[in-house]
């Protein structure tokens, strides 16, 4: 069978176009995530929307609202603890977003519910439904759309928050905003890829494109391109082996990161070998 | 300890032999630094931010493994010397953590680790070379406090008191004196005096040239390599430092500034390291250039007549 | 018979106790150095990471311990070479590189559908747990135990100051890979209790805890090897009434009581430092 040939079901052109969506979306927000340093921070969000979801389920509002709530209470309640205590920023993380997900888990055993905590947790790339995907191209292309607008702001608050404050910039508000914006991308991918991968999508594709340019516009680019391509490749691979979808996409964009981290032309491994090859064999041309 | 009734320990050497380091981005660190230091000596190591201070530290503490040339401890490798505790390490402030839970009495015992059995259990005998330490630097009656809990010059005396009770020999020590009030410099500088008379090597990296004339006997300049090594008063020449610290260093001449004859000799100068601040005969300021300033000059000249 | 006591007349609800007990009790007093580390990251990182390990290990018929480690080996090994070749950032590279090793466990398992179950991976299976699998976690925590109660005060001076530790001739290396080593083996441990996502809660949570409570490792040391016992009692009980989401009840447990510290804590709680700006702002008013 020809590597393309799952093209002609109609469920795999859908999930590669939702799946193409959630890339680029995460992709754009993943080169702020991997400059700001908010990994953890990334990590510690989609852990914490679990709670939110199921009592969202319950009082019968919209998933999305009961997560976007609780993924903001994980960032609050970190930043206060971490303000009004002497522990590390990261510890506090860990303990927040572990108890937020732990008691997910205790209200979820406690309800008779359809929630399916395995879509929740891993994803439903390929059974997606068409209300989910009108959900992901409609906030995918307003986050997108307004990270791009905001883009010069946002990157220079997360350069230097305290010359943007200088420039009498809202730090305070596009920081929160950028946050805001991070919870909705995981709240709309987790749909599409899981929980537990929605942060490889919001970290691999920056330090990606970061391997390749010193430019923030070119690595927004590189960025999407990667995660649309790497996307596209997991979908059609997890066909042919018959594998899970989510895990067969971050494992494309490992690759791809494998890759950069081997060849890229200035900042990659064996680039930054040859050069200190070349300044140890001729140590005058440094100075 | 060195004032313990042992023979009188042989004399100590330490030189470094044409050190070369590369770091593996390719960052040529230091170039062909060469030093020779005998016990008992204060050196002061001097050199701009970048010049390789915390380079040479490394490669003495056996850190980085230089990659042309060597540094000798008594004749022998650094790893050697290592084995018999003979270096010993005082921080800068800013690499501990202050929150640590670990207490004064704590941080000083590990100091004896390496002298310790394989489960580190004191025996009377660490138990007194951590007192007779906390002792000397009069930190004894704080021996309980949690660490962060200290002003700025007792956390100095107490990884000072860690040194003294590791028994190091070669001490090396980061900018002992940022943070730390005058009355604390003057003490820790008198027990490096007391090290010196016992015949230790310490080679103290600092930014506060003011005060190396004042108790160190040998200095080392650096600036990628060894510019200069001696005695204080062969290498802390003016001609000297203009080299280590090319532009960087900040200068005042006398006979460009607004100080005057009616000033007589006695001008008060004040310094944070970078640029003197210098007031005149009625306190008033001084500035460096008379440029720009004749009006002020020729007040004062009226003044002063 | 009242309803509280009938969790202790199964066997299997007596073998979870004790199971549990071990476990929290040994990830408790790991979880002091781990704070003071700053390895909260590394502790999640490393949970995630031993998955494809397990996976392998239970296709292939070997020990899971053994398979989990190796991974953990192999994921610390490549987070350290990104780390030290390139120039992104360490918690972007441990994020990097736990969710490709992640991936690659959820897609061996979702290849080979009969080995073991994706739900024991996420969620633990203390109820359910095989016998040889609990002499491996005995064996685990004994090791861990025996090593930590030698060499603690050695990997107290590693945390807290390794270039002293390198200066007076202890091998750093040594005990890096020691710490590591020992952070794998209990997460693989507490893999089974609490599942992958949670493990890192008992690694940080029971230390975070401890250290607002005291200013002595030794007792930090005691007192969190003593929550992590007491609330994985309490929380594998619960869990008996909680439709078997022990993981989610355990952790549940050791944020409230981490939460009650924040705020209670004689000394370093969030009520009595309230308390002391109090009084210094009435003592510079009254002088």
């Amino acid at each position: 069978m020809n590597f393309f040939e799952p093209l002609q079901f109609e469920f795999m052109r859908h999930a590669l176009l939702t799946g193409s969506v959630v890339a680029a979306l995460c992709a754009v927000l993943s080169c702020f995530v991997v400059l700001k340093g908010w990994s953890l921070m990334g990590d510690a969000i989609s852990h914490a929307v679990l709670p939110g979801i199921v009592l969202a389920y319950l009082a019968g509002w919209p998933l999305a609202v009961g997560a976007f709530l609780s993924g903001l209470l994980c960032s609050a309640a970190t930043g206060y603890i971490k303000q009004n205590s002497r522990i590390k920023e990261d510890t506090v993380l860990g303990v927040v977003f572990t108890g937020l997900f732990a008691f997910g888990l205790v209200l979820h055993s406690r309800t008779e519910s359809e929630l399916h905590l395995d879509h929740i947790l891993f994803g439903h790339l390929l059974g997606i439904t068409d209300s989910v995907a009108r959900q992901v191209y409609g906030v995918g292309t307003f986050v997108v759309g307004l990270v791009l607008v905001l883009r010069r702001d946002l990157l220079l608050v997360c350069f230097d928050p305290s010359h943007a404050r200088v420039l009498a910039l809202p730090v305070k508000f596009l920081t929160y905003l950028l946050l805001a914006l991070l919870v909705l991308a995981i709240v709309v991918s987790l749909q599409a890829v899981g929980i537990i991968l929605v942060i490889a999508m919001l970290i691999t594709p920056g330090c990606t494109a970061y391997l390749w340019t010193d430019r923030f516009d070119q690595m927004m680019v590189i960025s999407v391109a990667t995660a649309v391509a790497s996307t596209a490749l997991g979908i059609l691979a997890s066909f042919h082996l018959d594998g899970d979808s989510a895990s067969c996409i971050v494992l494309a964009q490992s690759l791809a990161f494998a890759a950069s981290f081997l060849f890229a032309p200035k900042h990659g491994w064996l680039a930054s070998k040859r050069r200190a090859a070349r300044n140890s064999a001729f140590p005058s041309a440094v100075s | 300890m060195s004032d313990s009734p042992d023979p009188p320990a042989p004399l100590l050497h330490l030189e470094v032999q044409q050190v070369s380091v590369v770091y593996s981005n390719g960052h040529h660190a230091l170039r062909d630094a060469t030093f020779a230091l005998s016990g008992g000596t204060i050196c002061a190591l001097v050199g701009v931010n970048g010049s390789g201070k915390s380079t040479l530290f490394k490669s003495i503490m056996g850190f980085l493994r230089p990659s042309a040339g060597q540094v000798r401890i008594n004749g022998q490798p650094v790893a050697a010397a290592l084995k018999q505790h003979l270096v010993a390490y005082v921080p800068q402030a800013e690499e501990v953590d202050w929150q640590f839970p670990v207490s004064v009495w704590d941080v000083v015992m590990m100091g004896r680790y390496g002298a310790m059995n394989f489960l580190r259990i004191p025996r009377a005998a660490d138990k007194a070379a951590v007192e007779d330490s906390l002792r000397r630097v009069s930190m004894w009656d704080f021996r309980d406090r949690q660490i962060g809990e200290l002003s700025g010059g007792q956390k100095k005396r107490v990884f000072l008191a860690r040194a003294l009770a590791q028994g190091g020999r070669i001490i090396l020590l980061d900018e002992p004196f940022t943070g730390v009030d005058v009355k604390t410099e003057e003490a820790i500088i008198d027990l490096l005096r007391e090290l010196r008379t016992a015949g230790c090597i310490m080679l103290v990296s600092t930014h506060n040239l003011g005060s190396v004339p004042e108790f160190c006997d040998q200095v080392v300049l650096l600036n990628r390599t060894v510019l200069a090594s001696g005695p204080t008063a062969d290498v802390f020449t003016e001609q000297n430092l203009t080299t280590a610290f090319g532009g960087v260093l900040r200068q005042f001449h006398f006979e460009h500034s607004t100080i005057q004859e009616h000033d007589g000799r006695t001008v008060r100068l004040l310094t944070d390291d970078e640029r003197p601040l210098v007031f005149g005969k009625d306190g008033h300021l001084e500035y460096k250039d008379r440029e720009g300033r004749e009006d002020l000059v020729r007040q004062r000249e009226e003044q002063g007549g | 018979m009242p309803d509280f006591l009938t969790p202790f007349h199964y066997d299997y609800m007596l073998r979870a106790i004790w199971v549990s007990a071990l476990v929290g009790g040994v990830c408790g007093f790991l979880s002091s150095f781990i704070t003071l580390k700053g390895w909260s990251l590394m502790g999640d990182a490393l949970s995630h990471a031993v998955v494809p390990g397990v996976a392998l290990a239970h296709l292939l018929k070997l020990p899971f311990a053994l398979g989990a480690f190796v991974a953990g080996l192999l994921a610390s090994g490549a987070m350290a070479l990104i780390k030290a070749k390139s120039r992104i950032r360490e918690d972007a590279s441990i994020g990097i590189v736990f969710t490709s090793f992640f991936a690659l466990g959820l897609l061996l398992i979702s290849l080979n559908p009969a080995g073991v179950d994706r739900k024991t991976i996420i969620f633990g299976n203390l109820l359910g747990i095989p016998d040889k699998e609990v002499w491996q976690l005995v064996i685990i925590s004994a090791v861990t135990l025996l090593v930590v109660g030698l060499k603690w005060r050695d990997l107290m001076l590693f945390c807290f100051d390794p270039n002293q530790a390198r200066t007076i001739g202890l091998r750093t290396g040594l005990l890096h890979l020691t710490l590591l080593t020992l952070l794998s083996a209990t997460a693989v441990a507490a893999l089974q209790t609490v599942g992958a996502i949670l493990v890192v809660a008992m690694l940080i949570t029971p230390g975070a805890t401890a250290y607002l409570l005291t200013d002595r490792f030794g007792v930090m040391l005691w007192l969190s090897a003593g929550l992590g016992i007491v609330t994985s009692v309490t929380g594998a009980y619960a869990s008996y009434f909680f439709n078997g989401a022990t993981g989610g009840c355990i952790v549940t447990l050791q944020t409230l009581i981490f939460l009650g510290a924040f705020l209670f804590a004689p000394k370093h709680g969030l009520l009595s430092a309230r308390r002391r700006a109090r009084a210094n702002a009435e003592a510079t008013a009254a002088s």
